[in-house]
């Protein structure tokens, strides 16, 4: 943590980066008020020189912000993506969404976002953006790259795919296959405007495009060699969590044992990411980052091919599971590198359980639309290339769009973030076992039946592993420890937590960073459910954690009324529920009261 | 609410432990200080002890107020005839013994020593001892109240705690006593983690700058100290990371009164990048001192009066903060 000095406008206010004018007018006004001179609450603490210092700061921070110029100057020199201005996209709330979406950020670097998926395929131009940031100088990797996805054109990388029916292989064999996870890709014209803005205050995440076609050989994974790459048909995030686990990284034959687990963006789920790295260390690479635009007709062939298609390989396909690996030989490339320390993206998408029409639509169309590039890019993985296109789409995407954006998010390196890492590493770890172990199943109904965050034993076996591989990377001296807060979460809608980096300060805090629900969205057990998914938690951590019991919380979840105990000790249950998963217990607890009350006085 | 359910709850407050084996340890000590006499530490604690006992929580009270014992009286009981003052002077063995029954289920009192010297200045060898032994109490908590000032013994209970609760006035004097009182425990907490006394010093400074030097978070005094013993900084962050107080303002009347509160959490993360929490605000009440004129506890006499509810918000709030 740092003083106020040290902190950005947006810390500074207390504000996400993505407030709008309104909300940073208001926070600087509440803030003003709290540090006026007649308060008495800085009585004693400091003397009256330093408090001037932090009022001139407060008006500094909301002369920059609440001027659009000023801000994206400022968002671009502590590398923030630019800005979705409200208005820009058309916001269409979906059905099973309770709220719109958000991107927030606490300041503690630590986002969410809620997105809210739209039902149908990318409509417009659908964007992967690559989004690399480096913590450390020295090196000449762009510290934030913002690269939007295809150029056909692209480098060859050795991001294979790897149907999911091969989890049977050993431990050791199991090179790094890079956990695939969300794809960005977004339809500019959708709702999520909160992809921008998502980031936090020095967030940075790394998204980078790889071209899937490339044979596999180091550096696939290398930020610095993805960044610079235009290519990239598709978004494919790949937290190098789980994947790069192995040490014998650099074997460049792709092995399909550990399955990389693979989630997908809904074409507006806008990954978070961020890193609250030193503002200082951030630098805009403006030279690396590319715009390319994918178009959105393209996708469509595409998305209508993979579906018919039915290659050897794509099983998986139709759900959205196929499994990326990025082989190892990213590590090659990582020296290179040095110190850059990217950061996490932790993109956990879903489709809601609960509303199967929109959501079996979304699934349908937004996956299929990005996973079938996917697999088609990865055609050299042995499998899928034996498999070869079967429809002419296929092919021709195959040729055009072989440019894959991977987007693997890292984590700092940083000794300050070791004590960290566990912590935030652990939702990946839980939930990356999941989609290893159950794609290949899953794949044929995922859209019906959502997986709940893997449940602890299951996630044991591999759990091992991933909590290995920041180890491994740093002995390696490799300087992308794993991040992976990105955990695949099968249902409900978006909600993105982004991973928390912080340069130095220590955080021992156990204790989530809070969640920033919107105000005015209503706690129901549902919300409820995704946050504790998003978490990576099961309901039986859960309980272990609150002592409350897996029935209460199921009930809770839910909204079984009648099941619950009286307000007075539901309200008990719901708070530290609450504060369990980050949340403002006293707005949870009121809301969700609310409910019951609303209930109990109908029925 | 059927007493089944309502023993089913109550079975959810409590800590499940893996079996009989397991080592008795408080759950939690929670520690009320405050810096400042008279500002209602321990009719918070008093309070706050009933509140916790009633939401099923085995609660020991314990007046650490060892010159200026009265817990007792806020809670309406008499002076109990076995006090800490018998354990410290090893009349009794066991700090259990000395626990007498409020009337309020579930919740004892270790009663603050009652006279003499002795108790009310215990040598070191006996403050370790006692602190050890709440520690191992079996119970879901141990509320500590805290005597005023800033001496050692009050810091060292302070910081044993895994929790301390520091309590305030929205005035000038209670505010500035506040912010020693947190001061001073921070020092004392870096005493037994900083790798030599003159870093313990320097990152002191940084939190208390003297005339002249730059004002310094103590965050780049801990980057210092990397350089030289990264083993030592990591564990300084471990101590910086883990100091985090818990603020109470009492007594607050205006609106202003209930802004201090978070000003004091906010001011201070963003001064010194420490992390302060606020727990809540009890509003001014009359109905507190004519609870205390009648020797008894609060949410006994006047149980729906603001403060009361004030209390039994912070309680749900401890609660909350468990993990």
């Amino acid at each position: 943590m740092k003083s106020f000095q040290a902190q950005t406008h947006y810390e500074v206010l207390e504000v996400s980066v993505g407030a709008t004018t309104e909300e940073i007018r208001r926070a600087w006004e509440r803030l003003t008020r709290l540090y006026a001179e007649e308060q008495i609450a800085l009585y004693g603490l400091v003397d009256a020189a330093r408090a001037d210092m932090l009022r001139q700061r407060l008006k500094q921070a909301v002369d920059v912000l609440t001027d659009d110029k000023q801000r994206d100057a400022y968002d671009a020199s502590i590398g923030l993506p630019p800005r979705v201005r409200p208005g820009s996209a058309a916001v269409k709330p979906h059905p099973s969404a309770p709220f719109p979406v958000h991107a927030v950020s606490t300041g503690w670097g630590q986002g969410i976002a809620w997105v809210t998926p739209a039902p149908s395929a990318p409509t417009a131009e659908v964007r992967a953006q690559t989004f690399a940031v480096s913590v450390s100088a020295p090196v000449p990797v762009p510290h934030v790259t913002w690269a939007e996805a295809p150029a056909p054109s692209a480098p060859p990388r050795p991001a294979t795919v790897h149907p999911p029916p091969r989890p049977s292989v050993e431990p050791d064999e199991r090179r790094a296959p890079v956990p695939v996870t969300t794809e960005e890709a977004r339809a500019s014209g959708s709702p999520t405007s909160a992809g921008d803005e998502a980031a936090p205050p020095q967030g940075g995440a790394t998204m980078t495009s790889a071209s899937s076609e490339a044979p596999p050989g180091p550096g696939a994974a290398n930020a610095e060699t993805l960044t610079d790459s235009p290519a990239g048909a598709q978004a494919v995030l790949a937290p190098t969590a789980g994947a790069k686990a192995e040490p014998d990284r650099d074997s460049p034959e792709p092995s399909p044992g550990a399955a990389a687990p693979m989630e997908r963006a809904t074409p507006d789920a806008s990954p978070q990411e961020e890193a609250p790295v030193g503002a200082s260390a951030l630098a805009p690479l403006p030279a690396a980052s590319t715009n390319a635009k994918q178009d959105a007709p393209m996708r469509a062939l595409e998305a209508e091919a993979a579906p018919p298609s039915a290659s050897p390989a794509p099983d998986a396909q139709p759900a959205g599971t196929p499994e990326i690996a990025a082989p190892a030989p990213a590590a090659g490339s990582e020296p290179a590198q040095g110190p850059v320390k990217p950061v996490v993206a932790a993109p956990a998408v879903a489709a809601t359980a609960a509303v199967p029409g929109a959501k079996v639509e979304e699934e349908r169309d937004a996956p299929e639309a990005e996973g079938e590039a996917k697999t088609q890019g990865a055609k050299d993985a042995p499998r899928t290339a034996a498999s070869g296109p079967t429809d002419e789409a296929r092919a021709e995407a195959e040729q055009d769009t072989p440019a894959k954006a991977v987007q693997r998010p890292f984590e700092t390196g940083e000794k300050a973030s070791a004590g960290e890492n566990a912590q935030p590493a652990a939702p990946a770890l839980e939930a990356r076992p999941e989609p290893a172990q159950d794609t290949p199943r899953r794949a044929p109904d995922a859209a019906s039946t959502p997986l709940p965050a893997a449940s602890p034993p299951a996630a044991a076996p591999q759990a091992p592993k991933a909590e290995a591989a920041p180890d491994v990377r740093s002995n390696d001296s490799k300087p992308e420890p794993p991040a992976g807060p990105s955990k695949p979460v099968e249902d409900t809608d978006a909600i993105v937590p982004a991973k928390s980096t912080p340069a130095r300060e220590y955080r021992p805090e156990p204790r989530p960073r809070p969640y920033e629900v919107p105000a005015g969205v209503e706690f129901n057990g549902d919300l409820l459910r995704q946050v504790r998914m998003a978490r990576g938690l099961s309901l039986l951590q859960l309980s272990e954690r609150t002592r409350i019991s897996t029935r209460h919380l199921e009930n809770v979840e839910a909204d079984r009324y009648e099941a619950l105990p009286a307000p007075v000790y539901l309200r008990g249950i719901l708070m530290s529920l609450a504060r369990e998963l980050g949340l403002d217990g006293l707005r949870v607890s009121k809301s969700y009261l609310a409910f019951v009350e609303a209930h109990r006085t109908k029925g | 609410m059927s007493q089944d359910q309502e023993a089913r709850v109550i079975e959810l407050m409590r800590a499940r432990g893996p079996g009989p084996t397991r080592k008795a340890r408080a759950r939690r000590i929670i520690a009320v200080g405050g810096g400042k006499g008279g500002i209602g530490k321990s009719l918070l604690s008093a309070n706050l002890g009933i509140a916790l006992a009633r939401r099923g929580a085995k609660v020991v009270l314990v007046d650490a107020d060892l010159g200026g014992a009265n817990l007792h009286t806020c809670l309406g009981i008499g002076q109990p005839a076995v006090t800490l003052s018998d354990f410290v002077d090893k009349r009794v063995v066991r700090v259990e013994d000395v626990a007498v029954p409020t009337g309020v289920e579930g919740l004892s009192l270790v009663a603050g020593a009652s006279d003499g010297l002795d108790a009310a200045n215990p040598r070191h060898g006996q403050k370790v001892k006692l602190l050890r032994h709440l520690r191992a109490l079996d119970v879901d908590y141990v509320l500590l109240d805290l005597g005023a000032g800033t001496s050692f013994n009050v810091l060292d209970f302070f910081l044993i705690a895994d929790t301390g609760v520091v309590v305030m006035l929205p005035e000038p004097t209670s505010i500035e006593n506040a912010y020693r009182f947190i001061k001073a425990a921070f020092f004392r907490k870096l005493q037994g983690d900083a790798p030599d006394s003159d870093f313990a010093e320097r990152v002191g400074a940084a939190i208390a700058p003297r005339d002249g030097r730059p004002a310094r978070s103590p965050w780049d005094v801990v980057e210092d100290l990397r350089g030289v013993d990264p083993a030592g900084a990591a564990r300084l962050e471990l101590t910086l990371g883990g100091f985090r107080p818990w603020i109470v303002i009492n007594q607050a009347r205006t609106r202003n009164d209930f802004d201090v509160g978070p000003t004091v959490a906010s001011a201070w993360k963003k001064f010194f990048g420490l992390e302060l929490g606020y727990l809540g605000c009890v509003s001014h009440d009359d109905s507190v001192w004519q609870s205390v004129r009648a020797r008894r506890a609060l949410l006994h006499s006047f149980p729906e009066s603001p403060a009361a509810n004030g209390v039994l918000r912070l309680a749900e709030n401890l609660i909350a903060l468990e993990r």
